[in-house]
């Protein structure tokens, strides 16, 4: 274990930036949440795993207003999220990553990064929002340019997030951001989660690659069935043998894959 | 008498296709061994996808052939050449949406059985894919992952002799992939070809007879998992720095279900 920043201090009074109160929401008649609960304190690296369908994706889009609400409270740095429409939560500083590189394809990189910034009127603050994601992501200014839609996956996915970091978010959601990416992009993007945490950015994010996840976040929850099933500090979630066998993919007993595969 | 194990059942002659001015495939041949599975692997935007697509017909090759059991499938259809015995699954996922997850499955044609036989085989496959509770719902409410598992249960809905899997663990959960591994192993066993193309290394190293490595549009590399983790190339086109193929290479008693 290498990771070298830990915020969330045991005994520290500790500020939940994002709670998650019994939330439930689902898709017309299909519930899919039944009580969802979480909190992220500022300056944390939050991860929720769990098996397909368990609600990830789901908690994401009810917290950005992006689908029902059925029951529950969400609380986004002192304000009430439950009715507030999606731009509106943007303007609070939640920034929200969605998975599968969503991009707008036909568009430079350039223009979808000040479609990210869209809310914000003021040109110097946008061009100083662009400065700052190149230098995040040096690749992206070096193809300012380029249609978003002819780069690489990898490249998408650094777009995506650059966009979501144009309004300065105080937070940011991740949703797969591994989603079909080569093992080196992996990497990057596993990086830069990490890089932006460091700088103070707080991040939650949802991930099949639960190991890779988790090794970099202070703490996780399990999802199953739209109900919390576990939760704890990452390292503890790795090393817990029924996280393992359920939804990491290899047996407690077993010398499996390990935490650094994939 | 079935084909012998050293048979070819699938073989790529100098594919091409361009769009635009972007080469995506530039000259790739393999050939498929029968009744193995093999590991198509590349860095995003190496051309995977494109080739799966040119295999089943999706996309005409600019020049260059298919030929699957000694027959090209130069011009045919891909209904045709599914009705050949081919079939694949796609990375961004295509399934009806208006159609419930039950439908989706009995969507399939040529199922040569009869209605209630095809029914029991859906609600068998559904089951093991997780999706029992979610027979009677919509594809679209499906999330990402589920969506890959109703297109993994669908591609077996048929008796394929060649099964293309575009990345089926992305967005699968782990544990439920594990699962999915054993059944593809199954498959192998009743003598089935299985091509995967992965980004997930526990696959790739695990469960694969045999590797290709493709980057811009070619086949840079070939060969059994432990010759590949070690090849420069592939090191420096798909690994890239610090994290070393090793370490999500085969591992003394990793699930293997050979």
């Amino acid at each position: 274990m290498t990771r070298g920043r830990r915020r969330a201090r045991p005994g520290w009074p500790s500020v939940a930036l994002l709670e998650l109160r019994d939330v439930e929401a689902g898709y017309g008649s299909l519930q899919i949440l039944h009580g969802v609960s979480l909190h992220v304190n500022a300056g944390e690296v939050v991860s929720v795993i769990g098996p397909n369908g368990a609600g990830k994706s789901t908690t994401f889009k009810v917290i950005m207003g992006f689908i029902n609400h059925l029951g529950g409270q969400i609380v986004f740095d002192g304000h009430n999220l439950v009715g507030r429409q999606p731009d509106s939560i943007l303007g609070l500083g939640l920034g929200y990553v969605p998975q599968g590189r969503v991009v707008f394809g036909p568009m430079t990189v350039r223009e979808n990064l000040e479609m990210g910034a869209y809310l914000e009127r003021d040109k110097a603050k946008i061009n100083a929002s662009l400065e700052y994601v190149f230098s995040l992501f040096p690749r992206l200014g070096e193809r300012r340019r380029q249609l978003a839609g002819s780069m690489s996956g990898g490249e998408q996915q650094m777009l995506a997030m650059g966009r979501a970091l144009m309004m300065r978010p105080k937070m940011m959601m991740l949703d797969e951001p591994s989603l079909g990416l080569s093992p080196r992009f992996v990497d990057d993007v596993f990086d830069r989660i990490v890089e932006l945490a460091k700088d103070g950015l707080t991040v939650m994010l949802v991930e099949q690659n639960a190991a890779r996840a988790l090794e970099i976040s202070d703490r996780g929850y399990v999802l199953e069935l739209g109900r919390n099933r576990f939760e704890g500090a990452g390292q503890a979630l790795l090393e817990n043998p029924e996280v393992k066998r359920l939804y990491l993919g290899y047996d407690a007993a077993m010398p499996g894959p390990g935490p650094t595969a994939g | 008498m079935g084909p012998g194990a050293d048979e070819i059942v699938l073989e790529a002659r100098d594919l091409r296709k361009a769009f635009g001015g972007v080469r995506a495939v530039d000259g790739c041949s393999f050939v498929v061994p029968h009744g193995k599975i093999s590991g198509l692997i590349g860095p995003n935007g190496s051309g995977k996808t494109t080739t799966f697509n040119l295999l089943t017909g999706l996309t005409t090759p600019d020049s260059g052939q298919v030929i699957y059991k000694k027959e090209s499938l130069a011009g045919l259809k891909p209904y045709e050449i599914f009705r050949k015995g081919i079939t694949r699954t796609f990375q961004i996922t295509r399934i009806f949406r208006e159609l419930t997850v039950l439908e989706n499955m009995l969507s399939v044609t040529g199922l040569r059985v009869p209605d209630r036989v095809a029914r029991e085989r859906a609600a068998e496959l559904i089951a093991f894919v997780n999706l029992g509770h979610l027979r009677a719902e919509y594809g679209g409410r499906l999330s990402y992952g589920q969506q890959k598992l109703l297109e993994f249960a669908r591609a077996l809905m048929t008796d394929p002799d060649l099964i293309l899997l575009d990345e089926p663990a992305a967005g699968v959960n782990r544990t439920l992939l594990q699962q999915l591994l054993e059944h593809i192993h199954r498959l192998q066993e009743q003598g089935k070809t299985i091509v995967i193309v992965e980004h997930d290394m526990n696959v790739i190293m695990n469960h694969c007879d045999r590797i290709f490595v493709m980057d811009y549009g070619v086949k840079i590399a070939e060969g059994p998992p432990a010759e590949i983790q070690r090849d420069p190339r592939v090191l420096e086109a798909y690994f890239g720095r610090r994290r070393r193929p090793d370490d999500a290479g085969p591992t003394p008693g990793a699930p293997r279900m050979a």
